[in-house]
């Protein structure tokens, strides 16, 4: 409570135009890509996601739950152990991001803000001052048309200015818009365990990895559209995306597999 | 005489002999009056540069001994041989004339220490019998009268007494001498009245019900230094070293040390650092009480707010003002037990909130309320092979679970009752669910045996 209080006092803005002061006077070191973790994705994406650029991540129906866990985990990585993490929530959306989830995908809890706006101009202004500040931010928004390239425009120039690796998170997957990278995630069956673990109970035969397409559908200087199989790993080792690839299904179509066509279905 | 010096033993002058006896024997020799409370202080600090040198858990045998877990603290010397080898080493250095043993027992490691002829013993994995049982009776540390007696029934080394018919033995002999014998062979626990750690940076922790696996002892150990953190930052003090002493069912101890080379008090690092020993600890049959105490400490300034903190503080506040405080949150964990009800909302800046429990599988994104779905399942513990949500119809082909949440204790009398089944399922693309079942399947009281849709993956 009290912090906001402070916000009134002269300190705090003259704190920030001195930060923005010398943020303008020194040119910004390239920095480093955030890694996703396997060589085959990151080799495609010339070393992972750029920082200082927007990312689009879409699925549509239940993938979009992955596609949250994967925002969550590069967000995590982008953050290392010092950085900010600020998520701007849809209050509209009927499944919101679930922290524990969240946290076990590496987000530190600490260090992590969650935004609710129910207005998209609330929410820009929100994920515009916290891309000044934080390491990663993540937009929930479902948009469209004239609307989403104007507002992707101005993400993309708000990532510019501050280096920050900035997500955009939505259950649709509209055209057309300005990203560095744009994917789609689409759920694929998991390959089911070959010994049973001991944390499965009578339910069931226990789950593996959890996996999915990943389809670059757009990158800037990238040769897109591109198509992986992927695991996410239970590896929780700090600084990993925990992505592997299990099947590269190059840039032409995949060969013809149940699990290609359940993908294309669910999609 | 109450103890004589290396260079007077030489001279053929016993301990216990009478002072003027000696005297005739040798004149001139220089004598002083045992101080016995001093023989104590001296034998304390001993006790306490151990503690600060070696290990967390240091007991006092007085009048002259001193007993050190080794296990959870040898290995930080590069294992038992390397710690004892110092340990001779620099007490030979300050003119203490030592005798050291390492065994299985504190018991066997004591009679070792003052009744076997090196002056330093290890014993080797499985060669506990082979090294105690020929020593003398007076091992087991008995009474004055005691050892005599056995002596007296031709019960001279503790093999002798081993080899007893136990039943005969017990009658004959007493029920103490056999525990004592039982401790030397690690039949019976020994618990020791170890040495509580010197200063008050402590952190301690009961459970209600004794933990063991490697999770919960990790989860233990994370809110252990989460509070020990606190007082660290409340005293303006970083921890150099931090001693993890649990206390076992049984009544005996186990430790774990960690050092930094930087005073340090963030929790992070400082957990992490006791998380990659955990695999050393032996539970035994449970761990009833745990306490982490900053053994070392150094002044360490509070946190430095740089620009980078400023510069964020003074953009939530932006944020605040334009949406309201309640807009903005961080997560933190609620002690309550039902998923939707699992996270509380902490302000965005100042000290974090209880950390979730790792390693539980949860969903990325939750429905709130959840929602209900037509499902069939076989049998009453086993997933849905088949589920409607939202018109949709999702066949079940892989599935774990099932994980059984009740309502609180605490809570209305409606929600104390409820009990839910949580699985996670597959459908044949792939997408996963979190999906409960409502009640146990015979009280209705605990749930109208419903399917619902709680979770995505």
């Amino acid at each position: 409570m009290d912090r906001f209080a402070q916000n009134q006092q002269p300190t705090t803005a003259r704190a920030h135009l001195r930060t923005l002061e010398t943020l303008r006077a020194s040119p910004r070191p390239p920095r480093p890509r955030v890694p996703l973790g396997d060589r085959r994705l990151d080799a495609a994406t010339a070393g992972g996601l750029a920082r200082g650029a927007l990312h689009a991540l879409t699925s549509a129906g239940p993938g979009f739950a992955t596609a949250t866990l994967l925002a969550a985990r590069l967000a995590a990585r982008a953050a290392g152990e010092a950085g900010w993490t600020i998520w701007c929530l849809a209050p509209g959306e009927r499944a919101q991001p679930f922290p524990p989830a969240l946290v076990a995908a590496g987000l530190d809890p600490a260090r992590l803000v969650f935004v609710e706006a129910r207005d998209l101009a609330s929410r820009l202004m929100a994920i515009e001052e916290a891309a000044g500040v934080a390491a990663a931010a993540i937009l929930e928004a479902r948009l469209e048309g004239e609307a989403l390239m104007r507002v992707s425009r101005r993400l993309q120039l708000a990532a510019e200015r501050s280096g920050a690796l900035l997500l955009w998170l939505s259950p649709t997957s509209p055209e057309p818009m300005v990203a560095a990278t744009r994917w789609r995630l689409h759920p694929v069956p998991s390959a089911i365990p070959q010994l049973r673990p001991l944390f499965a109970g009578p339910g069931g035969a226990g789950l593996g990895p959890l996996r999915f397409r990943l389809e670059l559908a757009r990158g800037r200087g990238l040769p897109a559209p591109r198509d992986w199989i992927v695991e996410m790993s239970d590896d929780r080792t700090p600084g990993t995306a925990g992505l592997a690839v299990v099947a590269d299904l190059a840039d032409g179509p995949a060969p013809a597999g149940p699990s290609r066509r359940t993908a294309r279905a669910a999609a | 005489m109450a103890a004589v010096c290396g260079r007077a033993a030489s001279l053929g002058i016993r301990a216990g002999e009478p002072l003027a006896a000696v005297r005739v024997r040798i004149p001139g020799l220089h004598v002083a009056d045992a101080d016995e409370a001093a023989d104590a202080r001296a034998l304390e600090r001993l006790a306490h540069w151990l503690l600060a040198r070696y290990s967390p858990l240091v007991a006092l045998d007085p009048p002259d001994g001193l007993l050190m877990e080794a296990r959870g603290a040898s290995h930080l010397w590069g294992g038992e041989a390397r710690m004892v080898a110092d340990l001779a080493k620099r007490l030979g250095t300050a003119g203490i004339a030592a005798r050291i043993a390492i065994a299985p027992t504190a018991t066997a490691a004591r009679a070792l220490a003052r009744h076997a002829d090196p002056p330093v013993t290890l014993v080797p994995p499985g060669g506990l019998e082979a090294a105690i049982l020929p020593l003398p009776v007076a091992g087991l540390g008995l009474a004055p009268g005691e050892a005599a007696e056995l002596r007296r029934l031709g019960l001279a080394t503790i093999g002798d007494l081993a080899r007893l018919p136990r039943a005969a033995a017990g009658r004959r002999l007493g029920l103490p001498l056999l525990k004592r014998l039982d401790q030397a062979l690690g039949h019976v626990p020994e618990p020791l009245p170890f040495l509580a750690p010197p200063r008050a940076l402590v952190a301690n922790r009961s459970f209600a019900e004794p933990i063991a696996t490697a999770e919960a002892i990790g989860e233990a150990i994370r809110d252990l230094v989460a509070e020990l953190c606190c007082r660290l930052a409340a005293a303006g003090q970083g921890a150099r070293r931090v001693d993890l002493r649990l206390a076992r069912l049984d009544g005996s101890e186990a430790a774990l040390r960690a050092g930094t080379a930087q005073p340090s008090r963030d929790p992070q690092h400082l957990a992490r650092l006791l998380l990659i020993q955990v695999e050393h600890l032996d539970p035994g049959f449970g761990i009833e009480r745990a306490s982490l105490s900053a053994t070392l400490a150094a002044p360490l300034a509070p946190e430095q707010v740089g620009e980078a903190e400023q510069a964020l503080e003074a953009a939530l506040d932006r944020i605040a003002a334009r949406l309201g405080e309640g807009a903005l949150w961080r997560p933190a964990r609620a002690m309550r037990l039902l998923p939707e009800q699992s996270v509380a909302r902490l302000p965005p800046l100042g000290p974090a909130g209880p950390d979730f429990p790792a390693r539980l599988p949860r969903p990325a994104r939750l429905l709130d309320p959840p929602e209900t779905v037509d499902a069939i399942a076989m049998l009453p513990d086993r997933p849905p092979v088949l589920f409607t949500w939202r018109g949709v119809r999702h066949r079940v082909r892989a599935a774990d679970g099932p994980e059984r949440m009740h309502g609180e204790w605490w809570a209305t009398p409606a929600e104390r009752s409820l009990v839910r089944d949580y699985f996670i399922v597959e459908d044949e693309a792939g997408a996963r669910f979190w999906l409960f079942r409502s009640g146990d399947g015979e009280d209705p009281a605990t749930g109208d045996f419903r399917w619902y849709l709680q979770g995505l993956f």
